[in-house]
C-alpha cells in the first residue's frame, strides 16, 4: 500500500462516513498541531469512480484542519473499491476509534443494512468481529430516540415481510413498550400465528424482572416467566441459574455469555446448538 | 443563550431536527425539501415553543454537524450552516 501526497482540492468529504458529527475543540488542537507538524498521519481517501473524486473515509478532521492551517497536500492512501467495500473499511477504521458515539456506530450499521452491504446484523457483527451482546449492548447505551425505538429496530420491521398496516402496528407497540430491537424481532414471528395482543404478552411476560436486589453485595436475582421460567442470581464471583423443573446451575460470572447464549436458544424454542 | 459543550447531544438535536422535519413533510408530495431558514423558525416555534431546542439545534448545526447526516429514514445536508439552509431528503416516508 503506497502512500502519496494528494492536493487538498481534490478531496472531498464523503456522505459515507460514520461520523456525524465532530469535536469543535479537538478540531483547534489538531489545527495547531498540523501547524507545527504537518500530516504526520495519511488520509485514507477512496476513489470513487461514479462522481470522480477522492473522498475522505478516515482523517475528515485531519482534512479541515489541514485546510485551516494553508496546506496545498496531504499524504494519503488511497484505496480503489467499490461503494460497499468503501462503506466496510470506513466502519472497520472508525470502529477502533473511541470518539465515536454509540449512535453513530449503531447508526452506520443500520446504513449498511439498509444499503445491503449486509443482510443483518448478525452478518455485520460477524464480519467485522464482533459479539451481537456488543451490539445490543451498544443498542442500550445509544437508545437517544425520543420516541423510544432505535435505528435498528425500525429497520427490522421496514425490512420484514408485513403488510404496511400491521407494520404500523408493530412500530406503535414497539414505541408503546419499549421494546429492544430482539424483542421487535420476536414480536414479527409471532404476530402472524398470535396476532398483536397475544404476541406481545408473550414478550413483556419472557422479560425478566428483577425481584431482589443488594446494594451491600451487589447480588441481584431475576426472575423470568416465558416460554422458560427461570430464576437467575448475579452474586460476587458466580452467575446462578435455576430453571424450573431442570435443577440448577452455578457458573463462574466471566462464563455469564455462556449462560446468556443458552437463554437465548432457551426462549427462541429451538433449544441449545449441539456442542461441536 | 445556551451552551453546547457534548457532542452526544448534538448529534441527538440533530437527528431530532431530521424526524420532526421527516414527519412533517412525509405528508406533502416529493421526497426531496428544501427548508430555509423561516421554515426552520416556523417548525420550532410549531412543535416546541417556550422550549431552547430551537437555539441548541442551531448551535449544534453550526458547531458540531458535518455537512452531510444521514439516517435509514432521511438525509439532511447542511447548506448554510449558520442561517441555516437545510435539504432534507426522505428515503422512508
Amino acid at each position: 500500500m503506497k502512500v502519496a501526497p494528494i492536493p487538498l482540492s481534490q478531496i472531498h468529504k464523503t456522505p459515507i462516513n460514520p461520523r456525524q458529527v465532530v469535536d469543535r475543540e479537538r478540531l483547534e488542537a489538531l489545527t495547531t498541531s498540523i501547524r507545527q507538524m504537518g500530516v504526520t498521519q495519511p488520509l485514507i481517501l477512496w476513489w470513487n469512480s461514479a462522481h470522480g473524486r477522492y473522498e475522505v473515509l478516515d482523517g475528515s478532521r485531519r482534512l479541515e484542519a489541514a485546510r485551516r492551517a494553508g496546506l496545498q497536500e496531504v499524504p494519503a492512501i488511497v484505496y480503489e473499491v467499490s461503494e460497499e467495500e468503501a462503506m466496510k473499511i470506513a466502519f472497520s477504521i472508525h470502529l477502533s476509534q473511541e470518539d465515536l458515539t454509540p449512535e453513530e456506530l449503531l447508526n452506520y450499521i443500520d446504513l449498511m443494512i439498509q444499503r445491503e452491504v449486509f443482510k443483518s446484523v448478525e452478518e455485520a457483527c460477524r464480519h467485522f468481529g464482533i459479539s451481537r451482546a456488543w451490539y445490543y449492548e451498544l443498542e442500550r447505551a445509544g437508545r437517544v430516540r425520543e420516541e423510544g425505538l432505535s435505528i435498528s429496530a425500525k429497520s427490522i420491521v421496514a425490512a420484514s415481510d408485513l403488510p404496511e398496516e400491521d407494520k404500523g402496528r408493530v412500530v406503535e407497540l414497539a414505541r408503546e413498550n419499549a421494546l429492544s430491537s430482539r424483542e421487535v424481532r420476536r414480536l414479527i414471528e409471532l404476530y402472524g400465528p398470535l396476532g398483536p395482543e397475544e404476541a406481545l404478552a408473550r414478550i413483556i411476560a419472557s422479560r425478566p424482572r428483577l425481584i431482589y436486589s443488594d446494594p451491600l453485595t451487589r447480588e441481584e436475582v431475576y426472575e423470568c416467566r416465558g416460554n422458560t421460567g427461570y430464576r437467575l442470581r448475579l452474586a460476587k464471583g458466580y452467575a446462578q441459574l435455576e430453571a424450573e423443573g431442570s435443577g440448577s446451575l452455578r457458573i463462574p460470572r466471566t462464563d455469564i455469555a455462556i449462560l446468556v447464549n443458552l437463554l437465548r436458544f432457551a426462549e427462541s424454542g429451538k433449544g441449545a446448538k449441539r456442542p461441536r | 443563550m445556551p451552551r453546547l459543550r457534548d457532542k452526544r447531544l448534538a448529534l441527538r438535536l440533530v437527528w431530532r431536527l431530521g424526524d420532526l422535519l421527516a414527519d412533517e413533510l412525509s405528508g406533502v408530495k416529493g421526497r426531496d425539501f428544501v427548508v430555509g431558514s423561516a421554515e426552520y423558525r416556523a417548525l420550532y416555534r410549531r412543535l416546541l415553543p417556550d422550549t431552547r431546542a430551537r437555539d441548541l439545534t442551531s448551535m449544534a448545526l453550526q458547531y458540531f454537524c458535518q455537512q452531510v447526516v444521514e439516517t435509514p429514514r432521511w438525509v439532511l445536508e447542511v447548506l448554510d450552516n449558520k442561517k441555516p439552509v437545510l435539504r432534507l431528503r426522505i428515503k422512508q416516508p
